[in-house]
């Protein structure tokens, strides 16, 4: 019966996959190169200090749409020469204090920018972390593949991007040995520089390639780099100032623009600007490196010019010492003249249409009913509505009956099972972390009563962070019988909440990301006095008066120094020890309040209804990872933040919006496009929600087992798949089908499997339901339902249409010229059915 | 709730077992969490597993069901008592097929290897005459092989409502009530719910609960009958205002809702993990604010084992006369070795002198002294005296309660707290004192080293709270300081009762088991005595466990009343072999008192007659010091019978 079903369904598969699913092209003409008009960035500068320096970019409005850079094209000119110069570039280095005008003209217009000199006669005073820190950020010495990395590079380690220059210099004037957990150096420590012969400073002769060096010559002999260098050895190798004692340093580092389109020869100068402690700003556009992510989209020079190598879309990063940034890049083919008014509905689609006109990408259209319901069924309920509801809603003229729809399944109880769902694989709702089983079930029933109560999600953060007492949340803070290690329960947190992965920084200092082993064990230490009492399950914080004997109990160690660790935040500062009560509370407060917090919900939200995060992975947030709108994402963040953290608000706004109910049929225009939302993505469904959709599609409810060690109960009729924990409930289909067994957070889509096409073939699941007494199709063969009929009728259970007329000739023609029994053949329609890529995917 | 109070002794001997056959802590895991550890017990006397229903209304007639094992020829339901006349209807054997499907079910408490017996059903017709006091009873039945272990079974002053035999397994189907709801039913099979409906107007304010359960851990939800948009037969869950508001778990199933829509409403009754047998019976109730309220039973006072070990016990005014009543009267103790410190810590039994402030006041009625706000540094600390009992509340989230108290060198005192409305797990109540120094000398938070150490971390530890702590003082000013052990939790309703008083050194609670505690090696816990089914020509080993509180030095003899002609109580003696203990202790206040081992044997001679009812056999001791003897105090009452050696069914003997 199985062979015959899947041989059956074989054939009528193919007639399935030759649904149309046509793309719609789109006229694209290229607009003529006119000028609109000319601007110079920035219009207004304050330069200070002897030789100090500004890049000026002149910038075309063009009525393609684009704006091109054509700096190198203008003229320029300065309303008082003796004040400075002006390069061809657009770079001006100040010679006198005073104020000048700087005049660039092009293509007939002119532009005039104001530039004011402060102090040209006063010299900056030396500081080791911008000036030397600087040069190793800039000729890479400090990146993680070379001496910044874990262990250094052939003896000498630097901290990455000069992020602790201290750290730095001690290691260049004093020398060491690094070692990842300790502190003690194990070998010679040699000093880079050499106060007798500075000359002969390795710190110099390396780079220079005077000698051997592996990373290569990074500066000539002679070079400015090397004579800062050698001059600072020569005057006795100082720290010179410093930042910690009240000196000036960089507060943060800003790049303008922050996401440019250039055409297939376009080019943009880029702007760095560094915000100091003391308030001023200094052009630092040529102190810092620049990394293309993607140099077959652009390439970058030292200097910042960007130039386009292929159509795409790619990040710049930037690189200053302490300090990480990045711009977007998109390059086009041709421009649009003819871009179509496309039909906004909220903010979202303000942001996400705006850049797409920018990348003169046209978005898909809007999606078809069909297209929509399944869609916002599946990303709101995880469940398929029964045909007469797809009927309903498909003959329906109401206008809004998409947003009246929207309500209706927010509001069901389906939403509270498959957001519950959602919630549980994210907070690791297993038998492994909660201890028990009944104690899993609490915690899970805590998951689902909050989707069920639309909790504020700062609310249910600060509720498992800070969980403690007999609280249903602290279940999740356990490994078999003991509680979890500190740092890997905080590390889950802020993966979990803040979209961080901190995890490297817990051996030593994050070889991609600002992240330093002391911030990592700083947050770890607020989760150092957590412990059970074991008789009545009540998690408490020793940490700040647990018992007489806390100290030795509690103290958490710096791995690496053997220091005691005390609370800190990510920022440095640390909780007081009057806090000490009740640390995580305090943790969760400001963790629930900070910027990371909103915009790793929505990103997480985001990607679920997406399929790709703005930020993907959406718990990979990095300055090497930027999001591909972050306007939008911090638009979400804070109307999230306004609305209270509210959940279903959140998805409400995502799924009205138009870009969401785009179609997922691509055009001449957006074929190519995977980051813009420029139309809708299939992924497949979650195991547990393709095995609830087989159920529902065939009428035939899942009969759903316990492991052993649970009891010998049984879950009641009509338990969803979704509703079962993983390691509490045995189940080869969602196994072969890649469910979550929720050991850490859920990362990304399942991989198709040889195993998942076996069960396709030969699976019960997908054979014995489709005949099972009483199922779908028994049902309607017993009511003496046509062939039209029960085709009609799965196709609405199934895939929420009907067949096109091509499939309804095609499927009705089979069964006529049918030589095994109708059941039979039916049988192997209803296989081909659930077996198809457009049943198995959310499209 | 079923599971959650972790049973240490059997974890403990589940831990040392298996630590030292160094299985995967995934294993030990396993077999260790209390859902998993099936124990294993041979049924050799009548043993009931269930009574349906749980309870009747006084002056009605019911028709009780026992379920059981053992209990074929069941004849008589025992105690007799005024008003509660019991007659057994009939007696069967549960027919295999029937069994099949239980089988499924959820083991029911006791059972184990016992299952491969045949189950029996015994109906009685019980009539519960209007005089019957309202409250639980403990209904055993009688058979040729003994009397069988108690059930409870509760008789109130309200009607009672019986689950009907229609389906109700959907809120669409469901059987159809009235407020107030009390229903009596069962989940019947594995994966049953059951569902009840009433009408509800809108404002009112309903509290479910269901107030028993047998067998299986309950859950409870309300719902609006009214199907989803995607599934009409599919109800609405409503959430419980618990459900809504609060991030803790309940230990008991219960919960209100404040009715939004007039309209019906269903319940729903169903179990942790879809347990369900012929045994799963419940109580449901289901009432509405405003409502006459539900009869409530009395509450049984007598000393029982929560008595010394729990916070439910009142250390009102009375309670330094009940422990004096467990101590041997004016008796004279040798003066005290020890110095200040922790009473027990040394290893030395610390013993009330004549002469010391704890023996002085011993007889001293305490002061009462009402808590007040603020106290939470100690310039606010309120003075007390000892003996004072102390009621206050932790009222707020992080409130302290600091008091002051002066110490003369060498004062023993006890530290022992009740919390009348708020309890363990939510109000775990952390007892302090701190010195003028500021160090905090101890607390009531008792710790043992984890046996469940996988990852030989040295400091894992099983940490819990107790109710009372002990200890010797070197003299001077001293803070007392009462919090909850987290800093989170506090409302008016963590109230406490807090006694400061000098040691008094007596007879703690009392247990009686049947063999010995001592870990065999192989995992086997010994039986709790509740009947003694004395088989004709055979003796029984009784184990007494007597707990020497507060350095208590004397001895406890005991004795045994009410035997049945041909029975005999011998004393006895055992010797243990070594085995490593199962606690390891680390606090240096250890607060466990030490415990007397006292064996007793029960021999029914070959001549001794067979008895057809149970008679009440009293066992009850007397602490002795210095040759002075205390109070006779009352250990146990338990059913007594000698029977044959048990006649087994055919089933009964094919299975064993």
């Amino acid at each position: 019966m199985k062979t015959k079903f899947t041989s059956l369904g074989f054939v009528l598969s193919l007639i399935l996959a030759a649904a149309p699913m046509a793309g719609q092209s789109a006229a694209d003409m290229q607009a003529e190169a006119k000028l609109l008009s000319l601007s110079l960035m920035p219009d207004d500068a304050t330069l200070w200090g002897s030789d100090a320096s500004q890049r000026f970019v002149v910038l075309g409005k063009y009525a393609d749409g684009l704006e091109r850079d054509v700096t190198r094209d203008s003229r320029f000119s300065l309303s008082n020469p003796g004040s400075g110069e002006i390069e061809d570039s657009g770079r001006f280095i100040a010679r006198r204090s005073g104020q000048v005008a700087l005049t660039a003209r092009f293509g007939g217009r002119e532009v005039k920018a104001t530039i004011r000199i402060e102090g040209a006669g006063e010299v900056r005073p030396f500081s080791f972390a911008r000036d030397i820190g600087g040069i190793f950020t800039k000729r890479g010495c400090n990146n993680s593949d070379c001496h910044g990395g874990v262990k250094g590079q052939g003896g000498l380690k630097l901290t990455k991007n000069a992020l602790h220059p201290k750290e730095d210099y001690r290691w260049i004037v004093e020398g060491g040995v690094f070692q990842v957990l300790v502190d003690e150096s194990k070998g010679p420590e040699n000093p880079r520089v050499d106060l007798e012969q500075p000359e002969k400073s390795l710190i110099l002769s390396k780079p220079a390639m005077t000698v051997p060096h592996g990373g290569g010559q990074r500066f000539a002999v002679g070079s400015g780099d090397y004579e800062t260098i050698l001059n600072w050895i020569r005057s006795g190798a100082p720290y010179g100032e410093d930042s910690g004692a009240g000196g000036v340093s960089i507060a943060s580092v800003e790049v303008f623009p922050r996401q440019t389109v250039l055409d297939r020869q376009g080019r943009r100068q880029l702007l760095v600007t560094a915000h100091l402690s003391n308030g001023r700003q200094e052009d630092i556009t040529d102190q810092v490196l620049y990394i293309s992510n993607d140099e077959n989209v652009v390439e970058v020079s030292d200097s910042g010019l960007v130039r386009a190598a292929g159509s795409g879309e790619t990040s710049v990063l930037i690189r200053a010492a302490g300090h990480a940034a990045s711009t977007g890049f998109g390059v086009i083919e041709k421009a649009i003249v003819d871009y179509p008014k496309v039909e906004r509905r909220n903010f979202i689609d303000e942001f996400v249409f705006n850049k797409l006109r920018k990348f003169n990408i046209i978005p898909s259209e809007l999606s078809s009913d069909e297209e929509f319901l399944r869609r916002i069924c599946l990303d709101l309920t995880g469940t398929l509505p029964p045909p007469e509801r797809v009927r309903e809603f498909l003959a329906s003229e109401n206008p809004r009956k998409r947003d009246e729809l929207i309500e209706i399944l927010l509001d069901s109880p389906e939403y509270v099972d498959y957001w519950g769902f959602r919630f549980s694989d994210l907070m690791r709702v297993t038998v492994t972390s909660a201890n028990v089983p009944d104690m899993t079930k609490a915690y899970e029933d805590w998951v689902t009563n909050s989707i069920a109560a639309n909790k504020p999600y700062d609310q249910m953060a600060r509720e498992r962070v800070a969980a403690q007492g007999y609280a249903a949340p602290a279940r999740n803070l356990f490994y078999v019988t003991e509680v979890m290690k500190p740092e890997k329960i905080m590390a889950e947190h802020v993966r979990v909440f803040f979209g961080r992965r901190l995890d490297c920084a817990q051996c030593h200092n994050h070889p991609f990301e600002n992240w330093s082993q002391n911030q990592f064990w700083g947050l770890t230490a607020f989760y150092s006095g957590l412990e059970e009492l074991r008789d009545s399950h009540v998690v408490l914080d020793a940490l700040g008066g647990g018992h007489v004997d806390r100290a030795g109990e509690a103290k958490l160690l710096h791995p690496r120094t053997k220091e005691e660790v005390v609370p800190a935040f990510l920022e440095g500062r640390r909780l007081p020890e009057k806090e000490w009560m009740d640390p995580r509370l305090k943790l969760a407060k400001w963790m629930t309040s900070h910027p990371y917090f909103a915009e790793a919900a929505v990103n997480r939200i985001w990607g679920y209804l997406f399929a790709r995060g703005i930020v993907d992975p959406v718990d990979d947030f990095r300055t090497t990872n930027p999001p591909s709108h972050p306007a939008l994402l911090e638009a979400l963040a804070e109307d999230f933040r306004d609305h209270n953290h509210d959940l279903k608000q959140l998805i409400r706004t995502i799924v009205q919006s138009r870009t969401y109910q785009l179609s997922g049929k691509p055009n001449e225009t957006n074929r190519r496009d995977k980051v813009n939302y420029s139309r809708a993505f299939s992924r497949p469904l979650d195991a547990a929600l393709l095995l609830d959709a087989i159920s529902r599609a065939t009428g035939v409810e899942e009969d759903f087992d316990f492991h052993n060690f649970v009891g010998e109960g049984s879950p009641p009729p009509g338990t969803r798949a979704m509703q079962m924990i993983p390691d509490l409930c045995p189940s080869q289909f969602m196994d072969a089908f890649g469910r979550s067994m929720r050991k850490m957070p859920v990362l990304g889509n399942p991989e198709p499997t040889l195993g998942q096409a076996l069960h396709m073939w030969v699976g019960s699941t997908y054979t014995s339901k489709i005949t099972t007494e009483g199922g779908r199709l028994d049902r309607l063969l017993k009511m003496g339902a046509s062939d039209q009929s029960i085709i009609e009728e799965f196709y609405l259970s199934a895939l929420m249409r009907f067949p096109t007329p091509g499939e309804r000739a095609d499927l009705l023609e089979f069964m006529r010229q049918r030589t095994s029994r109708r059941e039979e053949v039916l049988g192997g329609f209803v296989w081909a059915l659930i077996s198809s890529r457009e049943f198995a995917y959310n499209h | 709730m079923k599971g959650h109070g972790v049973t240490l002794s059997a974890d403990s001997r589940w831990g040392v077992y298996l630590s030292t056959l160094c299985v995967s802590s995934i294993l030990l895991f396993l077999l260790t969490c209390p859902v998993f550890a099936v124990e294993k017990k041979e049924v050799s006397e009548p043993t009931l597993s269930s009574i349906f229903p749980l309870g009747g209304q006084r002056g009605t007639t019911v028709e009780v069901e026992f379920r059981g094992k053992l209990i074929a020829g069941a004849y008589a339901v025992w105690p007799k008592s005024d008003g509660l006349v019991a007659a057994v209807k009939n007696v069967e054997e549960v027919k295999e097929s029937a069994r099949q499907d239980e089988m499924k079910a959820a083991v029911p408490p006791g059972e184990g290897e016992g299952r491969k017996l045949p189950d029996y059903r015994v109906l009685v017709q019980l009539d519960i005459g209007p005089s019957v006091p309202v409250g639980v009873h403990r209904l055993r039945l009688v058979s040729p092989a003994g009397v069988s272990n108690p059930m409870e079974f509760r008789v109130v002053d309200h009607p009672v409502v019986i689950e009907g035999d229609g389906p109700h397994q959907t809120a669409l189907e469901s059987q159809p009530a009235d407020l107030p709801i009390v229903i009596h039913g069962r989940l019947a099979k594995p994966g049953e719910v059951d569902y009840y409906s009433f009408p509800a107007s809108e404002g009112q304010q309903l509290s479910l609960k269901i107030v028993r359960t047998q067998g299986f851990e309950g859950r409870l939800a309300l719902y609006q009958p009214k199907g989803s948009w995607l599934d009409p037969s599919r109800p609405r869950r409503l959430l419980l205002d618990e459900d809504r508001y609060f991030d803790l778990m309940r230990p008991k199933t219960e919960g209100t809702y404040r009715v939004v829509q007039t309209g019906r409403y269903a319940v729903e009754v169903s179990s942790l993990f879809g347990a369900g047998s012929p045994h799963a019976a419940y109580e449901l109730q289901v009432v509405a604010e405003g409502e006459p309220p539900l009869s409530k039973e009395e509450s049984e006072r007598h000393w029982s084992a929560a008595q010394g070990s729990s916070f439910d016990r009142k250390v009102g005014a009375d309670w330094m006369g009940v422990l004096q009543s467990r101590a041997a009267e004016e008796a004279e103790q040798p003066p005290s070795s020890s110095g200040p410190g922790p009473a027990v810590a040394a290893g030395t039994a610390p013993s009330a002198e004549e002469d010391s402030m704890g023996a002085r006041n011993a007889l001293s009625e305490p002061i009462y002294l009402s808590e007040t706000e603020p106290n939470d540094m100690t310039d606010e600390a309120l003075p007390i005296s000892v003996p004072t009992v102390i009621e206050g509340a932790i009222g707020r989230p992080g409130d302290i309660d600091i008091f002051r108290f002066q110490a003369e060198p060498g004062q023993r005192l006890a530290f022992e707290i009740e919390t009348p409305e708020a309890k363990p797990p939510h109000f775990n109540p952390r007892i302090s004192v701190i010195d003028s120094q500021d160090h905090e000398l101890f607390t009531n938070l008792y710790r043992r080293r984890s046996l469940y150490n996988n990852n030989s971390d040295e400091q894992v530890y099983f940490k819990s709270v107790r109710p009372k702590v002990i200890y010797s003082f070197k003299g001077g000013e001293y803070f007392l300081q009462v919090r909850d052990v987290t800093s989170r939790y506090g409302n008016p309703r963590y109230t406490y009762r807090l006694l400061v008083r000098p040691q008094i050194p007596h007879v703690g609670e009392v247990s009686l088991e049947k063999g010995s505690s001592h870990f065999d090696g192989g995992g086997k816990a010994p039986d709790r005595i509740d009947r003694i089914n004395l088989v004709r020509g055979q003796a029984m080993k009784l184990t007494i466990y007597t707990p020497h509180e507060e350095g208590f030095t004397g001895d406890v003899s005991f004795s045994v009343t009410g035997l049945t002609p041909g029975v005999e109580a011998l004393a006895a003696a055992e010797v243990n072999d070594e085995k490593a203990p199962t606690e390891i202790p680390v606090d240096p206040e250890l607060i466990l008192p030490k415990t007397q081992e006292t064996t007793i044997v029960l021999l029914a001679g070959d001549e001794a007659p067979l008895t057809r009812m149970p008679s009440t056999m009293r066992l009850q001791c007397r602490p002795i010091v210095n040759g002075k003897p205390g109070s006779t105090l009352l250990v146990r009452d338990l059913p007594l019978m000698v029977v044959e050696k048990p006649l087994r069914t055919k089933g009964e003997t094919a299975a064993l």
